[in-house]
């Protein structure tokens, strides 16, 4: 009891801050001065009237708010302890070496659709050559190793970026639904009759080794040249009910189980009339390419060409940004005699509605009309809402928008030095509830020309 | 607060808990009617007892950005406790002085020539000066040299693309700082050339180093360099002033920094001269070793982000307007898609990159927010700001223009402006804090008749407003006594008798109580005024709340 009542006594001090409640009866001498462990404020009594609402919010709160003190306390110390500059000056000796040119970076992707994919990229860099790797591992059968050796003097005594890239990826629970806007439908998906799915998983191994050579012609204007060759080979799972073999006609495919090799070389350019500072501003960016795909060991010719332009309109303020976008992407098959692969066809990878890793539209003409609105939320944080559509079809005359899959979303990103770091995404669509989150110092967005 | 805070926490959660719930539903927070002492006001705080020399105490960087912008406002959520009245004000509602504060403006007649050199002990710095070690902390170039009479001072430099910035605002603000009452290092502003330059050969410094300090600093003009030499403290340092709680190994200090008016009125002073860069790391405790004495003193540091330095060096125009990170503004802003116009996002840089982006017409006083939430400014009441208020209104534009003067602006015009901005932001720091309370001041009392005067109405003389008084008086409990008065506004000073029945049922204690009413706005609170006496002639004025 006694252990109680003490309690409650300490408690009450904590509550309410009793202190100068309890030395009231002191007085100052003549001179004024008072020692201040006694009350200064001349007080002699306070008569209190309760404030039971006040009161009553605060025990009927009082459980989430010690939990809320205590976790957060907690993880407080937790981040103190982790930002101590002893331990920053051993996690920098743990990630960096070398006065910082050489080191390492964690990343990790949260996506409800898949497994999640952490990955670690290692960096050498000095004043005018960076070389890196970087390794993303889901599982066994799905992981990505990629070198790249990168010459870009930072003096600007040598004009060129030039960048050399060597890649090796497993890839598993890649999905694919076939070919055309309705695809169950189009004869050139071939699925199997007995077909009992709508799309078959798959998997695929890839290496893949590029040359891209750049030129910063303006602050503005970068103009590209890429060559790359690569091999790829699309397998069906050996288990499963929606395996490639059990929901298409694998033979009519052709390639599928085969080493498919290619070059392709293109020439790219992109203008974008912001520069890193206004990149929250208004302003438009446009970019294109035209390239030629040819096979190796087979008779695949084929043309790839396309364009994406986005205008970024201010409302309210420079900030406020409405930003209606367009993405093609084309093929024009130069051998009518070979059959392209269905890995070949133009992507939609701006298309936000589904992972990048399911095929969900292909053709020869690929569009993502997209309108999105960005916000800031605070100095670091911005929020999006966004709709995006995806529509392809086999020539530019059969354009339909009836079955196109559609997605709106909302999200936000955390930027550092003009630079996403982190970044939240909740999207809903005809293809379900995507959730993505995604930190780490490798937040890339999927490249345009991951299919290269 | 350290682990053991926690523990003693969860302690007393763990034993005490059901009592613990009840005590917050019996008693909550509720109104207080106050009976004051029959006694002098306390003028000076004894806190200068000779102590054993505190520990350092570190500045937990991360954590302390964590805890200020995400932990606290998070857990605050929650907590529903009314703020307590400032414990370091006295029964006349002012604050006496002590190891934070002494009276200056406001309390005595400061002239323009002592605030310009109130603060100064050793006088302008004399070259040649030598560099005796670098400047590893904050993001303003510097280093740290000694003069010719040995005096050690920090040398900070302002930033190239703001010349003048640093160096004149850390001038005005510091002497501010001084005339509001604070503790404050003696700050001057040096012009040098290079050849009144050395290098201690003991420093490990180069003159590569200092050149690359030259490069990162503004240019210098006809070879002279521009910079603040603030002089090093004396005594022990002790690192930041912690802003809530209390030192616990220093027995003068006994009450909770969060709860001293001092601390809490930085929000007006923050406010009036865009100090949004207040945090406790721009704090600093000293032991002073006085002969055998030795007690801690608390300084405030580091002025020259005041005005539009701050925003101007990390280009954010929202500052002074917008804390760095905020839970309802984030959600605030994306439940309403950021359609609402931000007031500073009206704010532009002026002409002169001395300035930067300092302005009075967009800025408003209540809504004024420091960077970092500073716990203290969070919790000021009006009491605590109206008290600033009555400091900043002794400051006049001779006193500002003195200051301006001073400070050397590079820029032609950008000395004026900085004066008139001053003034504006005045008028709007004082009509706002005046507007929170009702500014009554007594003047005195002759057999009954008291007279008061409106602060207000004194500091802007305007004669087309119309002004009432609604007079009450009271016991000791609240309680009315007889029916009041309503006295039409004249002139900033009026005065009335006291009826003989309020003082017949006073028994010895006269509560007199006066709310303003503006224009027809009345105040969120009256003025009270407790007297103590037996008779009409006997009645003498022991406490004040505003």
């Amino acid at each position: 009891m006694k252990k109680t009542l003490t309690s409650l006594s300490i408690c009450l001090i904590y509550i309410f801050n009793l202190s100068t409640a309890l030395a009231l009866d002191e007085s100052p001498d003549s001179t004024g001065i008072v020692n201040s462990t006694v009350s200064i404020s001349g007080i002699e009594s306070l008569a209190h009237s309760p404030n039971y609402f006040r009161g009553g919010l605060n025990a009927l709160f009082f459980v989430p708010r010690e939990t809320i003190s205590g976790a957060t306390y907690l993880l407080g110390r937790g981040l103190y302890a982790a930002t101590k500059p002893e331990v920053i000056e051993y996690i920098e000796g743990f990630l960096f070496f070398y006065e910082k040119r050489l080191g390492w970076y964690p990343s990790a992707e949260l996506d409800s659709e898949f497994r999640p994919e952490v990955g670690v990229k290692v960096f050498y860099r000095s004043d005018i050559l960076g070389a890196s790797f970087q390794g993303k591992y889901a599982n066994s059968d799905r992981w990505r190793q990629r070198v790249k050796l990168r010459l870009d003097d930072k003096y600007k005594a040598f004009p060129w970026k030039i960048s050399i890239t060597g890649e090796k990826a497993e890839e598993d629970d890649r999905i694919y639904y076939g070919i055309g806007n309705d695809p169950s439908n189009d004869p050139r998906s071939r699925f199997l009759k007995t077909a009992e799915h709508e799309n078959a998983v798959y998997k695929q191994d890839r290496r893949k080794l590029q040359l891209l050579v750049s030129k910063q012609i303006s602050p503005c204007f970068e103009l590209s040249l890429t060559s790359l060759y690569r091999e790829r080979e699309v397998i069906s799972p050996s288990e499963g009910d929606n395996r490639l073999d059990h929901v298409f006609d694998v033979p009519a495919l052709e390639f599928v189980g085969q080493n498919v090799k290619m070059t392709y070389s293109e020439i790219s350019a992109r203008y974008d009339s912001r520069n890193l500072k206004q990149i929250k501003s208004g302003g438009y960016s446009a970019s294109g390419y035209f390239g030629y795909s040819g096979g190796v060991d087979n008779d695949i010719s084929f043309l790839r060409s396309g364009f994406d332009f986005s205008l970024f309109i201010p409302v309210l303020r420079h900030n406020r940004l409405i930003v209606p976008s367009l993405t093609l992407n084309a093929l024009e098959n130069l051998n009518d005699e070979a059959v392209i692969p269905f890995t070949e066809y133009p992507r939609h990878l701006n298309f936000r509605g589904v992972s990048s890793r399911r095929l969900l539209r292909l053709d020869n003409y690929s569009f993502v009309p997209s309108l999105e609105y960005r916000w800031p939320l605070t100095y670091t944080l911005t929020g999006y809402l966004f709709t995006d559509f995806l529509i392809v079809s086999e020539t530019l005359d059969e354009v339909e928008i009836d079955k196109a899959p559609w997605a709106f979303g909302t999200g936000m990103t955390l930027q550092i030095h003009h630079a996403d770091v982190a970044g939240f995404q909740a999207v809903y669509g005809s293809e379900g509830i995507r959730v993505t989150i995604l930190f780490g110092s490798s937040f890339d967005k999927p490249e345009r020309c991951e299919w290269r | 607060m350290a682990l053991n805070d926690l523990m003693k926490q969860m302690r007393i959660i763990s034993t005490g808990f059901i009592p613990f719930i009840l005590g917050m539903f019996i008693i909550g927070c509720g109104s207080h009617a106050v009976r004051f002492l029959d006694a002098p006001p306390v003028t000076v705080e004894d806190d200068k007892h000779s102590v054993p020399p505190p520990e350092k105490m570190d500045f937990e960087k991360v954590y302390y950005y964590y805890n200020n912008l995400m932990r606290r406002p998070l857990v605050d959520t929650f907590d529903f406790k009314a703020t307590p009245r400032s414990q370091d004000v006295n029964s006349m509602d002012d604050v006496p002085a002590s190891t934070w504060y002494t009276p200056r403006l406001g309390y005595r007649d400061v002239s323009p020539d002592e605030l310009l050199h109130g603060v100064e002990t050793v006088g302008y710095p004399e070259p040649p000066y030598t560099v005796v070690r670098a400047k590893t902390s904050g993001s303003n170039p510097g280093f740290f040299a000694v003069d010719s009479r040995g005096h050690t001072y920090l040398v900070k430099f302002d930033p190239p693309e703001f010349p003048g910035i640093g160096s004149s605002t850390a001038l005005v603000v510091n002497r501010l700082f001084w005339g509001f009452g604070y503790n404050v290092p003696e700050d001057y502003l040096v012009f040098f050339r290079a050849e009144d330059l050395q290098i201690n050969p003991e420093s490990k410094l180069t003159e590569e180093s200092i050149e690359a300090v030259f490069h990162r600093a503004a240019a210098p003009v006809n070879n002279t360099h521009r910079c603040t030499f603030s002089l090093f403290l004396k005594g022990k340092i002790l690192g930041p002033t912690a802003e809530n709680g209390v030192r616990e190994d220093d027995p003068n200090d006994s009450i909770d920094h969060e709860n001293r008016r001092t601390m809490r009125a930085m929000r007006i002073f923050g406010a009036f001269t865009n100090h949004a860069d207040i945090r406790i790391d721009n704090s600093l405790d000293v032991y002073h070793e006085d002969s055998e004495d030795g007690y801690v003193v608390h300084y405030l540091l580091d002025f020259g982000e005041a005005f539009g330095g701050h925003g101007a060096e990390h280009d954010w125009m929202w500052d002074g307007f917008s804390h760095y990170f905020n839970f309802g503004q984030v959600w605030g802003n994306y439940l309403t898609l950021g359609l609402k116009v931000q007031t500073w996002e009206n704010v532009e840089y002026t002409r002169w990159k001395s300035v930067g982006a300092f302005e009075a017409a967009q800025f408003n006083p209540a809504t004024w927010r420091e960077t970092y939430q500073f716990l203290p400014a969070r919790i000021s009441r009006r009491d605590d700001n109206y008290w600033a208020a009555k400091i900043i209104s002794a400051l006049t534009e001779e006193h500002i223009r003195t200051l301006v003067n001073a400070a050397h602006y590079p820029e032609p015009e950008a000395g004026d402006y900085i004066v008139n901005t001053l003034m504006e932001r005045r008028r709007k720091t004082l009509e706002y804090c005046y507007s929170e309370v009702s500014p009554i001041e007594f003047v005195g009392i002759e057999d009954g008749i008291i007279t008061f005067v409106d602060v207000q109405k004194e500091v802007f003389d305007n004669a087309d407003e119309n002004v009432r008084y609604e007079v009450s008086f009271r016991d000791d409990r609240g309680k009315e006594l007889t029916s009041g008065l309503s006295l039409a506004g004249q002139d900033a000073e009026f005065r009335f008798l006291i009826p003989d029945d309020a003082i017949d049922k006073a028994n010895d204690y006269l509560r007199v109580d006066i709310l303003v009413n503006r224009d027809g706005r009345k105040a969120p609170s009256e003025a009270q005024f407790h007297f103590r006496g037996e008779s009409r002639e006997a009645l003498h004025l022991v406490g004040v709340i505003h």
